[in-house]
């Protein structure tokens, strides 16, 4: 057992962290999204300069070759600053969808646009979408809802059936209606009317979508624990620098427990953040299965709870869209909605069997 | 980072859940599974048997008896004590007062308590808190006046948890009255209760049990050579103990050993399993927060207040473990049974007896060793600078 960051772990993390506390800020932030995508074209090869969207890709497909640990750092930083930049839909859920499910020659073709940042790419997680064959080829029909990065995607991998497609977004057929999302970012409705797709262009399955969702809900975590830790920051602040009857608000023991509350919650998304970042390399499918749908109840019901409380601890000023913690609400809220919510995770914990049985523990050795 | 415990470590799980299935008296073993109290000479030869193995003391160092076990070894064995469930070592004897001798007694002490306080050849009691001293715990008034070779101990102890069983009471007692600041005139005393002026009178709890005493003290006369430390330094004592031994303060394998029963009692209910995986995906997480606390304490054996996330977050998922499995139980979980009911010694039932009465008893984890708001504000304090 390790739970420390190595030496190389804590330079990326403070490289980062730099780039992210310099380029970052409100004002910032807000500039990169009123630019005609919704996020900085600029702010994305800064990324890129600094290898984070090589960065969970093999030396072999031409990445970094680092780890879950590692994705979880830049998701942090990413979560502090409310990065709106596609990297969840890009890097972590359409390239971990690739390299899952692509042959070396698909990968070949398709990664490295990725990896420069050129071609933003997007995975339909959720989608009724048929697929059916045509001679060779296929053709695709159906509609897919809140497709993050679906609108500026020029690259999309779509689950039909048993397997993942790839199509471009330039492709006849594909209706694309792109919107911001509350929180940040954007994503879009697709319809597909006989799209067709060469052979040559469908990846394999074996469960690549799963897996992608499961980078992504990683990548959540990472990112929850970064807002909510700068949540309770905020409020911790405000908490000793708002004055009310002559003395700062945070001298007040009803709202210290409710701090010490939160900061609870943030220690178990913090654990939740390293967990999904250390499960990555498990191999038995139903730990994995049930481990992240775990930590997804958990970074929903801490998110909610933090995000609900920085708001409330900031009275008013909470409440308005020129502060901070207000952001912070928002995006934690749509972090508990997306990849699968609060109650359908822990139903699909409860279908998996949780992680106790009901026989005895010296039955269950 | 890695999670992973090695294989050593995975090994010494296996050698103790073996251990405690092979040598556990399948009595006791079914009176736990139940949730009821095991009596006190199940418990002492449950004790007995675990000293007899080495392990009676899990946190004392091999150069005092102990098994010198890491901290990763100490979590491993207690949560294969609450998951099977066996009862624990008694804390009082191991966790408090043995480190507390260890740390402050003299040799000629060491000698004295040390074997047969792992050995349950004497039981002790806590005497800490009194009717005016709770969370206040240095407001206490027990007072001792130095007489010759004696200390004269008066006063009224209460919340002693299972002293009508034990032979022994540490104790705190104000021997300087006078002194500037009310935590510098507390001495730490070590009280044989079959001295005369002692009288231990039991105090029913809402579970309709008796677990909990009073304790009055009545001119008392103790021995000097019982107190440990130096004499009104009993505060650095005390803070000592409280400090001491916070692993498996969460308690996870209890909490999940009361999941394991509401899954037998659901039956397949699908409301109940998804409340159940609510419960299941937090503790999870918990356990994946004392790992962090755990590979911390390789690091520094300094208290980590971080340790109190692990009470709070424990005791909150403890007490909704022990909800949920009353209301599974449904309405005849209300029948009034007592610990001494017949037990069968097959698992062709679920015994629901004890459900409701610990439901009702688990309300204390919140109040003892810290209540929730002591912990609360501890954190507030520490943590965030509050």
């Amino acid at each position: 057992m390790d739970l420390e960051l190595s030496d190389d772990q804590r330079m990326l993390k403070d490289s980062v962290d730099r780039l992210i506390a310099e380029q970052y800020d409100l004002d910032q932030r807000r500039g990169y999204m009123i630019q005609p995508d919704g996020w900085s074209a600029e702010m994305w090869k800064s990324f890129a300069e600094l290898g984070l969207t090589m960065l969970p890709f093999s030396e072999e497909q031409g990445g970094l070759g680092l780890g879950g640990v590692e994705t979880m750092i830049v998701a942090e930083a990413f979560g502090r600053g409310l990065v709106v930049e596609p990297y969840l839909p890009s890097i972590v859920l359409a390239g971990t969808a690739i390299s899952e499910a692509g042959t070396p020659d698909q990968q070949a073709g398709l990664l490295p646009g990725i990896m420069t940042g050129e071609t933003i790419a997007s995975l339909v997680t959720d989608s009724a979408i048929t697929a059916r064959r045509d001679g060779g080829d296929w053709v695709l029909d159906g509609t897919a809802k809140v497709v993050l990065g679906g609108d500026c995607a020029s690259l999309l991998v779509v689950p039909a059936g048993e397997d993942l497609f790839v199509v471009t977004s330039d492709v006849a057929g594909l209706e694309c209606r792109g919107y911001r999302l509350h929180g940040g970012g954007t994503a879009a409705d697709l319809a597909m009317n006989g799209v067709k797709v060469p052979e040559k262009s469908r990846l394999g399955g074996n469960g690549a979508g799963a897996r992608a969702v499961e980078a992504g809900i990683a990548w959540l975590a990472g990112e929850a624990l970064g807002a909510m830790q700068a949540a309770l920051d905020l409020t911790v602040d405000y908490l000793k620098t708002r004055e009310q009857f002559g003395k700062p608000i945070g001298v007040n023991q009803s709202l210290q427990h409710r701090a010490a509350e939160m900061l609870v919650e943030v220690e178990q998304a913090r654990s939740a953040a390293m967990y999904a970042a250390l499960l990555a390399d498990e191999q038995d499918e139903h730990v994995r299965a049930a481990g992240y749908a775990a930590i997804k109840v958990v970074i929903g019901k801490a998110g909610r709870f933090i995000a609900q409380y920085a708001v409330q601890l900031h009275g008013g000023i909470g409440v308005s869209e020129e502060h901070l913690v207000s952001h912070y609400f928002r995006r934690l809220t749509a972090i508990g909605i997306l990849l699968g919510d609060t109650e359908s995770q822990i139903a699909r914990l409860a279908k998996l069997g949780g992680f106790t049985g009901p026989e005895p523990h010296f039955a269950a050795a | 980072m890695d999670l992973r415990f090695t294989a050593e470590e995975e090994a010494f799980r296996q050698d103790v859940r073996a251990f405690i299935r092979d040598n556990l008296d399948p009595v006791t073993h079914r009176k736990m599974v139940e949730g009821r109290i095991p009596d006190r000479e199940e418990i002492v030869a449950w004790q007995r048997t675990l000293n007899s193995r080495g392990w009676a003391t899990p946190s004392w160092p091999k150069s005092h008896g102990g098994p010198g076990f890491t901290p990763v070894e100490r979590y491993i064995f207690l949560d294969e004590l609450h998951q099977a469930p066996a009862p624990e070592p008694v804390s009082f004897n191991v966790s408090m007062l043995g480190p507390v001798v260890i740390q402050y007694g003299t040799p000629a002490q060491q000698e004295r308590f040390l074997a047969p306080t792992a050995n349950l050849d004497i039981w002790w009691a806590q005497g800490f808190s009194e009717p005016g001293a709770g969370s206040d715990l240095a407001a206490l008034r027990t007072s001792a006046r130095r007489e010759g070779d004696h200390y004269v101990v008066s006063g009224h102890k209460i919340w002693q948890g299972m002293a009508h069983h034990a032979d022994w009471m540490f104790t705190l007692v104000r021997t300087d009255p006078q002194a500037p600041k009310k935590q510098m005139g507390i001495s730490f005393l070590l009280i044989d209760l079959r001295l005369p002026g002692v009288t231990i009178r039991p105090i029913i709890t809402l579970d309709e049990r008796h677990e909990v005493n009073e304790v009055f003290l009545d001119e008392v006369r103790v021995p000097v050579d019982c107190l440990i430390g130096e004499e009104n330094k009993g505060w650095d004592v005390t803070k000592f103990l409280l400090s001491n031994e916070r692993t498996g303060i969460a308690r996870i394998g209890m909490t999940k050993h009361l999941i394991r029963r509401i899954k037998r009692l659901a039956k397949g209910d699908k409301s109940v399993l998804a409340k159940t995986a609510a419960l299941e995906a937090e503790l999870k997480i918990l356990e994946i927060t004392q790992l962090r606390i755990l590979d911390g304490q390789r690091r520094s054996t300094a208290a980590d207040p971080r340790s109190s996330i692990l009470k709070l977050k424990g005791v909150e998922l403890r007490q909704a473990a022990s909800e949920l499995l009353l209301s599974v139980a449904g309405p005849s979980a209300l029948e009034v049974q007592h610990d001494d009911a017949p037990l069968s010694l097959d698992d062709a039932g679920e015994w629901i007896g004890s459900v409701m009465p610990n439901y009702g008893i688990l309300r204390a984890a919140s109040i003892f060793g810290g209540s929730s708001e002591v912990q609360k504000g501890i954190l507030a304090k520490t943590q965030l600078g509050l």
